[in-house]
């Protein structure tokens, strides 16, 4: 599967860094899209069919919950699958957004690895 | 500092450098408490003055304990880290990508060190600050306890603080 990807980082390294590790864990981009906060992605779900966001949480302006909460005002967001990529390992965290279309979530500093396999299993659950 | 806290800071301080960096980093045997007044130095005892100068990026914490997670570095050193982050081949890090570096290494270091630190425990962060600076201590008289741990980084000195608010 060729995804539409959204990857949400105040840190405009950060997003590249990413970008990078996503293409080196193999998973097939058709489209990549930046954001630098929650308000940014909004406006880019808004042009754009996005079937995948990778999110950072601890951003400005509007932050990674604050932009998931926008997201279930919208019906045509709401099963958009979202990947928190966090500096937290917060099991917590990651339990109050399971309803909102987190999938999973993955701490910094991560292996590309990590993200395929992450992803695959969400295609696999998606199939079943 | 209890020496499983000391080991908690160097296991997430060696995982942060080598997955990030790909550098090798030393725990140092000169940590402190801080408590007692920390002279500002231009440079600590035994390190070699940086023509570039020191950063230092922080981030505070608030949960059961609040305070804040400081880490300071020769310049020169930051541009390589910054360089590696990325995968430039020959080019520098610009200085927006290495202040980049810094915020993003204290978010990550913060978020690795609280769980360690508190397993049970739910904190919030706020986003990082960073500062360049002459010197390379960090003063924090207003907080009464806490720990300072001194790495070797090929060759480069790294400090860490954590000061807890009283």
């Amino acid at each position: 599967m060729a995804y539409h990807l959204l990857i949400v980082d105040d840190s405009p390294m950060m997003r590249k860094v990413i970008r990078k590790t996503v293409t080196l864990s193999g998973v097939e981009l058709d489209e990549c899209w930046e954001a630098g906060d929650g308000r940014e992605a909004l406006e880019i779900l808004r042009c754009h069919p996005i079937d995948l966001i990778l999110t950072d949480i601890n951003m400005p302006r509007l932050n990674g919950f604050e932009m998931l909460k926008e997201m279930q005002k919208e019906e045509r967001w709401r099963k958009i699958p979202v990947v928190l990529i966090t500096s937290q390992d917060n099991q917590e965290h990651f339990r109050e957004t399971a309803a909102w279309g987190v999938k999973g979530y993955l701490q910094k500093p991560f292996h590309p690895e990590t993200l395929r396999d992450l992803l695959s299993r969400m295609e696999e659950e998606n199939r079943v | 500092m209890s020496e499983e806290m000391r080991q908690s800071l160097v296991s997430v301080m060696s995982k942060v450098f080598a997955t990030m960096f790909f550098l090798d980093i030393e725990p140092q045997e000169t940590g402190k408490t801080p408590g007692s007044p920390v002279a500002l130095l231009p440079h600590p005892p035994g390190v070699e003055a940086q023509s570039d100068g020191f950063m230092r990026s922080s981030i505070r914490f608030a949960g059961p304990r609040s305070g804040t997670i400081s880490l300071t570095f020769p310049t020169a050193l930051a541009k390589v880290m910054a360089k590696n982050f990325l995968g430039l081949e020959e080019e520098e890090a610009s200085e927006s990508q290495t202040c980049d570096m810094a915020g993003e290494l204290a978010n990550i270091i913060s978020g690795n060190l609280l769980p360690a630190l508190d397993q049970k425990g739910s904190y919030s962060l706020s986003l990082p600050r960073i500062e360049p600076s002459a010197h390379a201590e960090v003063n924090h008289h207003g907080s009464r306890c806490g720990c300072a741990i001194d790495f070797d980084v090929e060759g480069h000195w790294v400090q860490l603080n954590i000061f807890f608010d009283e």
